[in-house]
């Protein structure tokens, strides 16, 4: 079963759970002495990391589950009935795929200065023009993580108004070599330190760095394919061959 | 109005991807009247959840009460695919809500992040 023993509880992870499948129906049963294929149970699975917990696509068709029925029919055995499957005009194979975007670096500063920390977004955007100034607008990417404000969730943070007394910025920067994303990661990272706000009492320093380097991380990759092919023959993409293994 | 926190009426709050490109959330209830009670209170909606979070509605791919599991699941679309550079979740494990009754109130929740791979319906 994928995800193994997820549909069942108590939660687990990883004990074995047994999927039976007739023609009338599906049977999940716990195999695990301790647990159990509940209808809650195996009903919030079918929602895992899935957007919608009634429409499965695969190649042919759709399986709607809209007017599934789920019922204990013993103590560890969840019996699904009632999935529809609708045939599809054409057979669509599932293609993903990522391309690089970058060498990347990471700097990290901390901040502790009040005022620093309540002006940060002007600090960010001091940092991102002294990085622009050297290397122009296009060619990068240049972003700021500030844990502590929104480094977690970004745009979708609901609280707006800050009250931390530290905050960490992770500074990612990204170019095509990894001689310019060390020096834009640097900038971008060194500017917080000397950022120029009307109020700064200090001449430089309103940042901490843990190292006085920027670290070199993984290449940046992104999703560039994420689609669905027509093919003529469903196995066409996925030649198998039979082969001996020696004993 | 008596105000209940949704951490206190629901069995699991989770959040995780769904596919490349959205963060799915199920708010799951271990009793079928908090279920009803919440799913009839009409706090959480598209409308409440794109306010929450400061989105435009159109962002919400799906949005459905599931009767069997007793939860409700919302799915979000992300602004740009997980794991590409400047994304600060990469298996979208992170965002939770909370609710009071009257009111939507944001919290972070807490859940447990599951380490698997960034795939969809991975392990």
């Amino acid at each position: 079963m994928e995800c193994a023993s997820f549909c069942a509880e108590p939660y687990g992870g990883k004990e074995t759970v047994i999927g039976t499948i007739t023609d009338e129906d599906v049977k999940v049963t716990a195999m695990h002495p301790e647990q159990r294929c509940t209808v809650a149970s195996v009903a919030g699975h079918a929602m895992y990391e899935r957007a919608n917990p009634f429409y499965e696509f695969v190649p042919g068709g759709m399986l709607d589950m809209t007017d599934c029925k789920y019922e204990q029919i013993d103590e560890k055995t969840t019996r699904i009935t009632g999935p529809k499957f609708v045939p599809a005009q054409e057979i669509r194979v599932k293609l993903e795929g990522a391309g690089k975007v970058g060498e990347r670096y990471i700097g990290i500063a901390g901040i502790r200065d009040p005022y620093t920390i309540q002006n940060v977004d002007q600090v960010i955007q001091w940092a991102k023009e002294q990085v622009k100034e050297r290397f122009g607008d296009a060619g990068y990417r240049l972003y700021y993580h500030v844990f502590g404000k929104n480094g977690v969730m970004g745009d979708l943070e609901p609280i707006k108004e800050i009250r931390s007394h530290e905050l960490c910025v992770v500074v990612e920067g990204v170019a095509p070599d990894k001689k310019t994303a060390e020096e834009i990661t640097m900038i971008g990272t060194r500017q917080i330190f000397y950022a120029r706000l009307p109020e700064v009492k200090g001449t430089a320093g309103s940042a901490a760095f843990l190292v006085e380097e920027v670290l070199p991380a993984s290449p940046a990759y992104v999703w560039t394919v994420n689609h669905t092919v027509p093919v003529d023959d469903p196995m066409e993409l996925f030649p198998t061959y039979l082969t001996e293994a020696g004993v | 109005m008596k105000t209940v926190k949704l951490v206190d009426l629901a069995k699991t709050i989770r959040s995780k991807n769904a596919g490349v490109d959205k963060i799915t959330f199920d708010i799951i209830f271990r009793e079928k009247e908090d279920y009803e009670l919440v799913k009839n209170s009409g706090v959480i909606s598209k409308e409440n959840i794109a306010k929450l979070y400061g989105i435009d509605e159109s962002r919400i791919s799906d949005f459905v009460a599931f009767d069997p599991a007793c939860a409700i699941k919302f799915t979000i679309y992300r602004t740009r695919p997980s794991g590409s550079p400047g994304n600060g979740d990469i298996f979208g494990g992170r965002p939770k809500v909370c609710r009071k009754a009257g009111g939507l109130r944001a919290l972070q929740v807490c859940g447990r992040k599951a380490g698997f791979a960034d795939r969809p319906g991975a392990v």
